[in-house]
C-alpha cells in the first residue's frame, strides 16, 4: 500500500497541513463511523473515504443505499455511530436520502449527519433545504474534510470551521467555509477499501479502479469540470503508473481480480505528456508480469483514440474501450461543447474496429438543440458505426443536471422545467417534445434501450463477454460462428431500432398517426431476446468444460 | 427465426448471461418514473412470463413423475 503522508493546503489558510498534523490531532476513535452510498459497481468514492478513516484508526461500516430502510436503520441503531455520511452520487435521490436521514433520525439516531457529492458540492444550500436532518455537507473532494470533520465530531469539538464545508446557520442560511484544495498527489491517499465480493464477466472476477481525477474538458452537459474547478488546486491530477500497477497486482494476486475496470473521469491519453504516461502505465503492466493474465477497460474522448498508442494498449490488455461520443450531429456537438466533430467521432469507431478492440458508447439523440434533422442526422450517425451489427445501438436524452452549464443556459431562455428529482427542459419545437414522448414511452416500456427486456444492453453484454473470452480464455469451438450469430442479431435490433426512430420522427414531423405501438414492437423483440439466449448459452453450454477448467486454473496459478 | 434449438444443456452458475450489473443506474431510476399504465404493463408481463415458466415445469414435473411411476 501506498505511503502517507496526506499533504493539503486550505484555501484561505497559508502554510501546509501535512498528516503529521492530522497525527497530532485529537481524536475518539472508539464509535464508529457510518457511511451510506450506492454500491452496484463498487463505489469508489465510499472505498476512499473509508479507506482514509480506517488508516487514522476509525472503525468504517459502508452500507448500501439500496438496502431496505428499516435495515439500515436497524444497522445504524446496533451501530450507534458518531457520524453518518449520505454518499448523493445522483441528484435525483435526494428526497430517497432525506426520507432514510429523517427515519434514522426517528429512530433515535443522533449522530452527525453529513453528505457529499457532485450536487450537494454544487448546490449546498438546496441540499440543505431538501434534506433537513443533515447537519453538514462535506463538498468536493472529500477525504481530507471527512477526516477532519469526523475527528472534530469524535471529541465533541466544534467543527463549523473546517475548510471545505457547508453547514445551517442558527437563522436557516447556508454557511460556507473556504474551500479545501484539491489532492495534488493522489497516491497519498490509502488505496480504497473494497469490502465487497467482485461482480464477474463469464466467472472473470471483476474492480473498478482510477489512475486520475478530474477533466480538463468542458462539456456542457457534465458537472466533473465544474465540481473539481469550482476548489482551487490543479483539475486533472495522475497518479505514478507504477502505484496504479501495483494496486492491480494486488488485487489480482490476493483477489484474483483479472478484469480491471477504470473508471476516470476521462483515462489520460491525449497530448504527448499523457501519451507518455500511459506507455509508462504500460511498461509496468510488463515488468509486473501482468500482461496476459489480466484484462482492462477505459473510458476516453473520440479525439483520443490513437492507433499506434492503442495497439500498444491492446496488447498490454486493454479489451474494452467506452467512449462519450454523444452527438452525430455538429450543432448537437456544437450545443454539448464536446469540442469535437462528427468526423472525429467516425473516424475513431473506424479505428478501434480496425484494431480489433471492442467498444460501447454514450449518446445523446435527444439534446436542447434537436431538431428533426438531428435526429435523422443522428440515426445516420448510428447506422454508419453500429449499421455493421458490431455493436447495439443505445442512446438517451440530455438531461439538466445541477452546476451544468447547459442548466444556467436552458433557465436564462425560459426552457428549464422539472424539478432537481425529474431536471427536463422544453425542446425548441413543441413536436419534438411530443416525438420523445412518444419514443421514450416505446424504447423504454416496449424493451430496447432499457426497462424490462432491454435488449440493447443485453446485446452489448454478450459482445463485452466475448471480448474477455476472446482475451482470457483459449480458442473456442464454435466461437466464430457465435460471432455470426451475435452480428446477425445485433443488426437486426439495431434494423428495426433505427426504422422506428425514423417513422416517429416522419410522423411527427407530418403531423399525422403511425403505426408503431408496444405490442408491435414486443414481439420482435422477444424473439430477438430469445434468439440471442439461445445463441449465447449454447456457445457457453458447448464449452463449458473448457471455461471452467480455464478459469479454476487461473485461480489455482493465482493462490500459488 | 425464434424456434432455433434450445441450449444443449444448462449453463453453471459462475458462467451465466447476468448483465445487470454493468449498467447504468440512471434508467432503473427512469423505470421508477415512467406512467402507471407503463407499469401495470410490465407487471403483466412479468407475471405472464412467470406463469409461463410454472407451466413448463409443471408439465415437466408431470412427465417426471409419470416416469418414476413407471419404473417403480
Amino acid at each position: 500500500m501506498s505511503a502517507f503522508p496526506i499533504s493539503l493546503r486550505a484555501a484561505g489558510e497559508p502554510g501546509v497541513a501535512s498528516i503529521s498534523e492530522f497525527a497530532a490531532v485529537a481524536r475518539d476513535t472508539r464509535r464508529p463511523v457510518l457511511l451510506i452510498g450506492f454500491l452496484r459497481q463498487g463505489n469508489l468514492g465510499l472505498g476512499y473515504l473509508s479507506a482514509t478513516l480506517r488508516r487514522f484508526g476509525y472503525r468504517v461500516e459502508v452500507l448500501d443505499f439500496e438496502s431496505d430502510v428499516d435495515e439500515l436503520v436497524a444497522a445504524a441503531c446496533r451501530l450507534q455511530p458518531m457520524l453518518v455520511g449520505f454518499s448523493l452520487i445522483f441528484q435525483f435521490y435526494v428526497r430517497r436520502y432525506a426520507a432514510l436521514a429523517q427515519a434514522l433520525r426517528d429512530s433515535g439516531v443522533d449522530a452527525h449527519f453529513t453528505i457529499g457529492g457532485h450536487f450537494a458540492s454544487l448546490s449546498s444550500q438546496e441540499t440543505l433545504n431538501l434534506v433537513p436532518e443533515i447537519d453538514s455537507i462535506v463538498r468536493f473532494e472529500g477525504e481530507l474534510t471527512l477526516l477532519e470533520l469526523t475527528d472534530r465530531v469524535s471529541v465533541g469539538a466544534d467543527w463549523r470551521d473546517v475548510p471545505g464545508i457547508a453547514y445551517r446557520s442558527a437563522e436557516g442560511e447556508c454557511q460556507m467555509t473556504p474551500a479545501r484544495r484539491l489532492i495534488h498527489d493522489l497516491d497519498t491517499l490509502p488505496w480504497p477499501d473494497r469490502d465487497y465480493d467482485p461482480e464477474s464477466i463469464l466467472g472473470q472476477p471483476a474492480m473498478p479502479l482510477i489512475a486520475s481525477r478530474g477533466c480538463s474538458r468542458t462539456c456542457s452537459f457534465c458537472s466533473i469540470h465544474v465540481f473539481y474547478r469550482a476548489v482551487p488546486g490543479k483539475v486533472v491530477r495522475l497518479r505514478q503508473p507504477r502505484q496504479v500497477v501495483e494496486e492491480m497486482a494486488h488485487l489480482h494476486h490476493e483477489r484474483g481480480i483479472t478484469i480491471f475496470l477504470f473508471q476516470d473521469d476521462d483515462f489520460p491519453l491525449y497530448g504527448k505528456v499523457w501519451q507518455r504516461w500511459t506507455r509508462d502505465l504500460i511498461r509496468e503492466l510488463y515488468r509486473a508480469d501482468l500482461v496476459g493474465r489480466v484484462i482492462w477497460k477505459l473510458n476516453c474522448r473520440a479525439d483520443a483514440v490513437e492507433p499506434e498508442l492503442f495497439a500498444e494498449m491492446r496488447d498490454a490488455g486493454l479489451y474494452l474501450v467506452y467512449m462519450g461520443l454523444e452527438s452525430g450531429s455538429e450543432d448537437g456537438l456544437d450545443t454539448l461543447n464536446k469540442g469535437v466533430e462528427v468526423a472525429q467521432n467516425l473516424a475513431a469507431v473506424r479505428m478501434l474496429k480496425e484494431l480489433g478492440l471492442t467498444f460501447e458508447f454514450g449518446f445523446m439523440m435527444f439534446d436542447p438543440s434537436t431538431t428533426f434533422e438531428s435526429i435523422r442526422a443522428n440515426v445516420g450517425f448510428l447506422e454508419a458505426i453500429v449499421g455493421d451489427g458490431s455493436n447495439a445501438a443505445v442512446f438517451c436524452r440530455m438531461l439538466p443536471y445541477d452546476g451544468t452549464p447547459i442548466k444556467e443556459s436552458l433557465a436564462r431562455e425560459g426552457r428549464l422545467r422539472g424539478d432537481v428529482c425529474d431536471p427536463d427542459y422544453d425542446f425548441l419545437d413543441p413536436r419534438i417534445n411530443a416525438l420523445y414522448e412518444d419514443l421514450n414511452d416505446l424504447v423504454y416500456v416496449a424493451g430496447w434501450i432499457h426497462g424490462h427486456r432491454a435488449l440493447s444492453p443485453k446485446i452489448n453484454w454478450a459482445w463485452n463477454e466475448l471480448a474477455v473470452l476472446d482475451r482470457l480464455f483459449p480458442d473456442l469451438r464454435g466461437r466464430a460462428r457465435y460471432e455470426q450469430s451475435l452480428r446477425a442479431i445485433t443488426r437486426a435490433s439495431n434494423d428495426l431500432l433505427f426504422r422506428l426512430v425514423l417513422d416517429l420522427a416522419a410522423a411527427h414531423e407530418a403531423g399525422r398517426s403511425h403505426r408503431w405501438n408496444e405490442e408491435r414492437l414486443a414481439a420482435p423483440c422477444d424473439r430477438l431476446l430469445e434468439r440471442l439466449a439461445v445463441a449465447r448459452d449454447g456457445f457457453v453450454a458447448r464449452n463449458q468444460t473448457v471455461l471452467l477448467r480455464t478459469i479454476e486454473n487461473q485461480r489455482l496459478a493465482v493462490a500459488a | 427465426m425464434a424456434t432455433s434449438p434450445r441450449p444443449p444443456a444448462a449453463v453453471a452458475e459462475a458462467l451465466q448471461f447476468r448483465p445487470r450489473w454493468w449498467w447504468d443506474p440512471v434508467p432503473d431510476w427512469v423505470l421508477d418514473h415512467i406512467n402507471p399504465a407503463a407499469i401495470r404493463e410490465i407487471a403483466v408481463v412479468q407475471l405472464t412470463s412467470q406463469l409461463e415458466t410454472l407451466r413448463v415445469q409443471e408439465k415437466a414435473l408431470e412427465a417426471s413423475i409419470a416416469i418414476l411411476r413407471k419404473q417403480k
